[in-house]
Formats: structure tokens, C-alpha cells, sequence
């Protein structure tokens, strides 16, 4: 699954188990459903593990953020996923922003890179 | 007992399972309202964050900016300021912007702009046209540098923001040598005579250019200069030329026409506007010429005496030469025999001739005391001119003879050519008593006389024919 935009990526490889959020995101709420729908496709999966990448993700407005919240959300309340997030210290607000999915989803991994 | 206790569980277990539920139901609320708490946190933490992130990468950007603008400006090899628009300050000057006005950069930053301008409310008028066109491209300025000295620049100003508040870039160019440039080249060819040819600058003129049109044209020549010079040393001659030139020359520019060029001693102007211009121009002329021989007397000296022709007709005026040396002309039949007039000022011993086409082209001819002079046929010409002259000029006690005798004369005048020579002559002779000094009037006595002595041919018409240019 992916949806594909000119200033952003998201995509799921259910292979894989890994989700890719890609480029600059800066979207109204209405916009971010369908990307919403993706990532709860995803979650339902109840894989038992799986990697969220947003090494590539330069840029993510509040609307944005707020979507990824429920997505974790969704992913704590399907209890047997083990959800691994990896970011990256070139953009220097994820650091903060992503770090505090762990308080949505405490087992959650983070790496940045 | 044991019975009723029993029935009590029963109703009590339903009502077990609805506390239950509804317990769940508040634990799954609680949950959601925390993860709700912790979205609307994260939300209003991520935006902090951005936002953050977003105002430095703009101070960032507005830094760098400002880094490659000082290295611009620095670089540039023109002089370049910024001032503030509020308090007129100089926050920022280039290296060559001090030198420029003899202080060092250093000095220059820091003090109001309109200390270093000639005229401080130029300021004013800069910062208005900035605002309102977005821009001020190649003002001309006045600056006042260190040591007093002027320095005219050509200044082109920008509105910046800079350092955070509101100002204006100003590049100045030193242009004080081309302004004495184009003050010399206005000597040669002045601003009249380019506005004429409508060209902005000297640089637009090219050979050919002309104009074409209905003008007013004078020649005005030294009486006896080719005799007076013999006298004198080169140097003598050149002085004397320059300090005629320098007394006859501005009343042409001061009556709205231009000197086309300068003919040794002789002057050829062209006015294109109304030819009341060049008859004023001709009467300051002379007046010139009789305040110069007042100088002259005290210093002992002769008096010099001036010829001054003036016609109107069609005629072409502009460049002529070869691409690397070109003047000013004038060419027409008219603007030929307006030489030829002027020519004709030491034959009727008269200051100032004009011709009918002048005389008639005046918009006001009763401003000026003009008399009937001649009719001519000049050599090499078939056409008669009819002549006319200009004696407002003429000393004060003259200038009353003549305007005393000013209806009897064209009165004799006009027995003349109606062949009634006695009575032109006894008028002629009458005129003469109040003023023997009339040249004039003595001109035509002796050819009323002549013609009476030994009469005139059927077709006679009164024409005086020249034999000699």
C-alpha cells in the first residue's frame, strides 16, 4: 500500500513490516484521512512486529503529528504489536516529537540515526 | 429468611453486571481522555518544536542574507550606504563610501545622511519618491564632503530592511567629472541648441540630424573689426573678440534663441520661437554694444560699432561636418540673404535691418520703433526685399529725432515711389533740418535728387539694385 504525492511518501510493506513516512507533510486534518486509513490498515494486521521509518521525513505540521498519535494509539490497543520507530538527527524535531510516542506506547523502540 | 436473601442475590447479580460494565466502559473513558490529554500535548509540543525550529531556520536565512549583502556591497566598486528611513542614520557604508566623502567608513557609519548633503531637504524629496515608486534611479545629487568641497553624484536608492528596520540603499556614483565634462561640452554645443535637436545629450547628436521649420535667423558682424585688428597683437585681437563675445553673446540665450555658430567676429543665431525674440535680441545687442563703448571711452579707446540682419523664413538648422568634427549650421535662401542684410547695415549706415517677413511674423511690431529702410535687390538675386529698420536702439536724443519724424518720413517715402520726387525731397529736406545726422533720410534725399536730375525710365519701380555682395 502507498500513497504517493509530490511533496510526500507513506507506504506499507506488509513483507517487510515497515512503514515509510517520506518528505514534507503539511496537509489539513481532512487530508491526512486517507493516510490515516493506511496506517490503521496496517495496524489491524497485528503483525508482531513492526518498523515505522521516518528517517526521511523532513517536515510534519500539527495535523500531522496528531494523525501518528492515533495510529500508535491504534497499534497500543492491538496489544501484540511490537513497534519499532526509527527517525533521524538531521531533522532536529523529531528528536522531541517522536520521543514522545513512548508515552502513548511505552514498549515502543526509538533509534535515531 | 434464607429465601428472601436468595431472591435479593438474583435482582442484585444484573444489576452486579451493570456496575461492571459501566466500570469498564469509565476505565475505557479514562483511558481514552488520557490518550486525548497526551495528543493534544504532543500536538501543542511538536508545534512549539517546529515552530521553533522554523523562526531559527528564518533568523538563519535573514542572516545569511544580510552576509551575502554585506559582501555585495563590499565588493562593489561603487560607493554604496544604508541609511535608516526613520532617523536618517547611516548604519552601513562601504569601504569606498567614506573616502568618497572625505572621512573614513568608519566615521561615516553612525552619523545623519543630510549632514553630508548639500541640501537637506533633497532627503525628504528621495524617501517620498522611494515610497511611492518602490525606487529612485539616477537622482542627481549635491553631497558636502569633509573639507567643504561639493561633490555631484548620481545616486540610485532601494527600499531594505536591514538589520530589522526600515531603510533605504543608496549606491552613489561620483559624477563630477562628467558634469564638468558636459559643462565644457555645453560650450560647444549648448543646451538650447541640444534641446532643439531634441536630444538629451551630447552623446545623441549625430551628423544630419536637423530640424526643419519656420525660424527667425540673425547675423550680427563688428563694424570696422578687419581695419581695428591690424592694430592690434594676436593676443590684443583675441581678448577684444572674447570681451565683445562675452557683453553680445547672453542676450541671444536671454531672448530664447541660440548662437549656431560664431563667425570670427560675427555671431549667426537662430530663434525658433517668435521672431519678437530676435528683434528684442538684436535691440539688447546693440544696447550691449553702446554700454561696451561707454567702458571703452574711459579707457580711451574707439568705439566700436555692430551690423545686425535678422529674417524669418523656412530654413534647416543642425549638424554638418564629417563624423570627427562636426558644428552647427543653418542653411536656406533666406538664411543666405539674411548674411547679405546684414551686409547691408554699413551701406544705409544703420545698426539694425530687418525684412518684411520679420516685421511680419512679429506677433506686437508697436513694442518697437521700426521704420521703413529700402526696398532691394541684393546680387545674384531676381526677388525684391523689402527692408526695414530697427531703431529702438539708437542713442536717446537720436531715437526722439527719429520718432518725431517718423510719419513725415515714410510719408516722403511713399512720394517717392509714387515718382513724386519734389515733394519726397522738400519732406526728406524738412526731416533733415531736425536731424542732419539721419544717414537714412540723407540716403534718400540724394536718390529723390538723382532721380529728379535725371529722371526715371516708364518702368521704374524704386528698387535699389546692389551691384556688390
Amino acid at each position: 500500500m502507498e500513497i504517493k504525492h509530490e511533496d510526500y511518501t507513506v507506504k506499507f510493506d506488509s513483507e517487510e513490516k515497515k512503514i515509510t513516512c517520506e518528505g514534507t507533510f503539511r496537509l489539513t486534518s481532512s487530508e491526512y484521512i486517507a493516510i490515516l486509513e493506511l496506517l490503521y490498515a496496517a495496524a489491524d494486521i497485528k503483525l508482531d512486529v513492526l518498523h515505522v521509518d521516518f528517517t526521511d521525513l523532513v517536515f510534519l505540521n500539527s495535523s500531522g503529528i496528531n494523525t501518528l498519535c492515533k495510529f500508535i494509539i491504534r497499534l497500543r490497543n492491538n496489544e501484540a504489536v511490537q513497534v519499532k520507530v526509527t527517525g533521524s538527527h538531521k531533522h532536529a524535531w523529531q528528536k522531541k516529537s517522536l520521543g514522545n510516542f513512548k508515552k502513548i506506547l511505552p514498549s515502543l523502540e526509538i533509534e535515531f540515526s | 429468611m434464607a429465601k428472601q436473601a436468595c431472591n435479593c442475590e438474583k435482582s442484585q447479580h444484573p444489576l452486579l453486571s451493570e456496575l461492571k460494565a459501566l466500570q469498564e466502559q469509565v476505565a475505557q473513558l479514562e483511558l481514552e481522555k488520557q490518550d486525548l490529554q497526551i495528543m493534544l500535548d504532543m500536538t501543542t509540543e511538536h508545534s512549539d518544536t517546529v515552530e521553533e525550529e522554523l523562526f531559527s531556520r528564518a533568523e538563519e536565512t535573514s542572516r545569511e542574507s544580510e552576509r551575502k549583502l554585506r559582501l555585495i556591497i563590499e565588493a562593489t566598486p561603487v560607493a554604496v550606504v544604508i541609511s535608516e528611513v526613520a532617523t536618517n542614520i547611516i548604519v552601513f557604508a562601504n569601504e569606498i563610501a567614506g573616502p568618497l566623502m572625505g572621512l573614513t567608513t568608519n566615521d561615516l557609519v553612525g552619523r545623519n545622511i543630510t549632514d553630508i548633503y548639500a541640501d537637506p531637504s533633497m532627503r525628504t524629496q528621495l524617501i517620498k519618491q522611494v515610497s511611492k515608486d518602490g525606487k529612485a534611479d539616477h537622482v542627481e545629487l549635491e553631497f558636502v564632503k569633509k573639507d567643504g568641497e561639493s561633490l555631484w553624484a548620481d545616486v540610485s536608492t532601494r527600499p531594505l530592511v536591514f538589520d530589522g528596520k526600515s531603510c533605504v540603499l543608496s549606491s552613489i556614483n561620483d559624477i563630477g567629472h562628467l558634469k564638468q565634462l558636459n559643462e565644457a561640452s555645453r560650450r560647444f554645443v549648448p543646451r538650447e541648441y541640444l534641446s532643439f535637436l531634441e536630444k538629451d545629450s551630447l552623446i545623441d547628436i549625430k551628423l544630419g540630424d536637423h530640424v526643419s521649420d519656420e525660424m527667425t535667423v540673425m547675423f550680427s558682424d563688428l563694424r570696422s573689426f578687419t581695419s581695428m585688428s591690424e592694430e592690434m597683437t594676436p593676443q590684443q585681437n583675441f581678448d577684444f573678440i572674447n570681451a565683445y563675445l562675452g557683453r553680445v553673446s547672453p542676450v541671444v540665450r536671454n531672448n530664447y534663441g541660440f548662437i549656431v555658430k560664431y563667425l570670427g567676429d560675427g555671431i549667426m543665431a537662430i530663434f525658433p520661437g517668435s521672431a519678437d525674440s530676435a528683434v528684442q535680441a538684436g535691440i539688447d545687442k546693440v544696447n550691449q554694444v553702446n554700454s561696451y563703448n561707454v567702458e571703452r571711452a574711459q579707457q580711451s579707446r574707439q568705439p566700436i560699432g555692430v551690423g545686425i540682419g535678422v529674417n524669418t523664413g523656412h530654413m534647416m538648422v543642425g549638424m554638418v561636418g564629417e563624423e570627427g568634427r562636426m558644428q552647427g549650421d543653418a542653411f536656406s535662401d533666406d538664411v543666405n540673404l539674411t548674411s547679405r542684410i546684414e551686409s547691408l547695415t554699413k551701406h544705409y549706415s544703420v545698426s539694425f535691418i530687418i525684412t518684411a517677413a520679420t516685421k511680419n511674423a512679429l506677433f506686437d511690431e508697436n513694442q518697437f520703433n521700426i521704420r521703413f529702410l529700402d526696398k532691394v535687390q541684393v546680387k545674384g538675386k531676381q526677388k525684391t526685399l523689402v527692408l526695414y529698420e530697427v531703431y529702438d536702439a539708437d542713442l536717446p536724443h537720436y531715437r526722439t529725432l527719429k520718432q518725431e519724424s517718423h510719419e513725415s518720413y515714410e510719408r516722403a517715402m511713399e512720394h517717392y515711389y509714387k515718382k513724386e520726387f519734389t515733394k519726397a525731397q522738400a519732406i526728406l529736406f524738412d526731416v533733415l533740418q531736425k536731424n542732419p545726422k539721419d544717414k537714412v533720410a540723407w540716403h534718400h534725399l540724394i536718390k529723390a535728387t538723382q532721380c529728379l536730375d535725371n529722371g526715371v525710365p516708364e518702368n521704374w519701380t524704386g528698387v535699389t539694385v546692389m551691384t556688390a555682395k
